[in-house]
């Protein structure tokens, strides 16, 4: 069983729903989380994890062979990104961090004159939650982070998810935990699960993001249902009004509660008995 | 001397633009001691990219042989490329682009010797997209 945890808006509290899910569930199941929010990958964070480096993600990168090249500007023409800077009398040169590994320009060089070269655009890391016996077995961490500087996140979130996959048989839950926004990034994290949890904050901008993320969800033909954090705080009825739109009932409402936060910034999982509530109706999806 | 300016308009009386990879126009002025000898104006096809603008724009800067930029507000890959074909940025003064020759070629302008963080014209990381 497959399932995102999204939402649009950034801080509606994602990283910590995910990860108190995953606790949660562990005491029971077999949990894989999938820290898909390359950009700022906190998760082990929020549960004091040690994360281990496992590899590197790569990317192809194009290297200019200047025996065979006419210096005739195809490559830099075809580059979207405008990575690859060709001027007058010169060879080609690559800006690295600008390039996401397309291979647009190898494959349009009449004269094979390109290498494919590599370079370094992200890292998977792993982790296991140490702090409690009972759930040590049950659960593991995987995560993914893109390098600072690099432009393209979306591979590296579909690195992290195909090197999660792996294990996928071995688990009965893969809670995939994405970031904020509705970019290729988090359509990476989205694609394939089978259910999607939107966890959205009772207030303008947050019914605005909430909608946002809904009509994505709705394009990509996934299952969703509507979490509301800090459901005590702003006005309720935002999020309400989004329920007929998309025929979906918001599944539950964690309320703004100090113990959440204090043990959010300890590090702490946190434990409510709305989380134990929701985690008990995921258990109906298996 | 070769000077390119960036323009929000396509004649020399326009004002200069603020911002370099995204700007609508660039002059390109063939000038000795302030008198214009030829001048050209050419849209900007980097204006709309989605990402790299300012290389875009740097690249076809360099290739117009032209020996002086006036433009603020030069990001860093757009000033590595410039840097490399040894064109130098001065930063231009409000007004317009004619008003900017003058001002240069009366030596009043300051040369830039570092890029900006990002360029003016990015929003955000990569320009007009967050995240790819």
């Amino acid at each position: 069983m497959k399932i995102a945890i999204t939402g649009g808006k950034g801080g509606t509290g994602k990283s910590t729903i995910s990860t108190a899910f995953a606790v949660e569930l562990a005491k029971k199941y077999k949990v894989m989380l999938v820290d898909a929010d390359v950009e700022c990958p906190d998760d082990h964070i929020l549960l004091s994890i040690k994360r281990e480096k496992v590899r590197d993600v790569e990317a192809y990168l194009p290297s200019f062979n200047e025996e065979k090249c006419i210096k005739c500007g195809s490559c830099a023409e075809v580059c979207k990104e405008n990575a690859i800077v060709i001027i007058k009398d010169n060879f080609p040169f690559i800006i690295e961090k600008q390039c996401n590994g397309c291979g647009a320009c190898l494959f349009t060089c009449k004269n094979k004159a390109i290498d494919e070269n590599k370079q370094i655009i992200g890292s998977i890391y792993q982790g296991k939650f140490e702090n409690d016996s009972k759930i040590a077995d049950n659960f593991m961490l995987i995560s993914g982070e893109i390098e600072v500087g690099c432009e393209s996140s979306s591979p590296v979130v579909n690195e992290t998810r195909e090197f999660a996959s792996k294990f996928e048989d071995e688990y009965d839950f893969s809670l995939i935990d994405t970031a904020a926004g509705t970019h290729c990034n988090v359509i990476s994290a989205l694609i394939g699960v089978d259910l999607a949890l939107t966890v959205a904050e009772p207030t303008p901008l947050g019914k605005h993001d909430l909608d946002i993320i809904l009509k994505l969800l709705k394009i990509l033909q996934i299952k969703s249902e509507i979490i509301v954090n800090k459901s005590d705080i702003g006005d309720l009825s935002l999020i309400h009004e989004l329920e007929n739109n998309y025929g979906i009932n918001v599944l539950s409402e964690i309320p703004y509660t100090k113990r959440i936060i204090e043990n959010y910034s300890e590090g702490i999982p946190i434990e409510h008995d709305k989380i134990a509530e929701i985690t008990k109706s995921l258990e109906q999806l298996l | 001397m070769k000077i390119a300016i960036v323009s929000t308009g396509n004649n020399l009386d326009s004002e200069v633009s603020t911002i370099f990879g995204r700007c609508p126009y660039f002059a390109i002025v063939d000038a000795e001691n302030g008198e214009i000898q030829a001048s050209s104006i050419i849209d900007n096809p980097a204006m709309n990219e989605r990402g790299g603008a300012g290389i875009k724009a740097a690249q076809l800067i360099a290739n117009n042989n032209v020996n002086v930029l006036l433009s603020g507000a030069v990001g860093p890959n757009a000033f590595e490329i410039l840097k490399q074909v040894g064109i130098k940025v001065y930063k231009p003064e409000t007004g317009s682009v004619k008003d900017n020759i003058n001002f240069f070629s009366d030596g009043k302008l300051k040369e830039v010797t570092t890029s900006s963080s990002t360029g003016a014209g990015a929003r955000g990381r990569g320009g007009m997209e967050r995240r790819r």
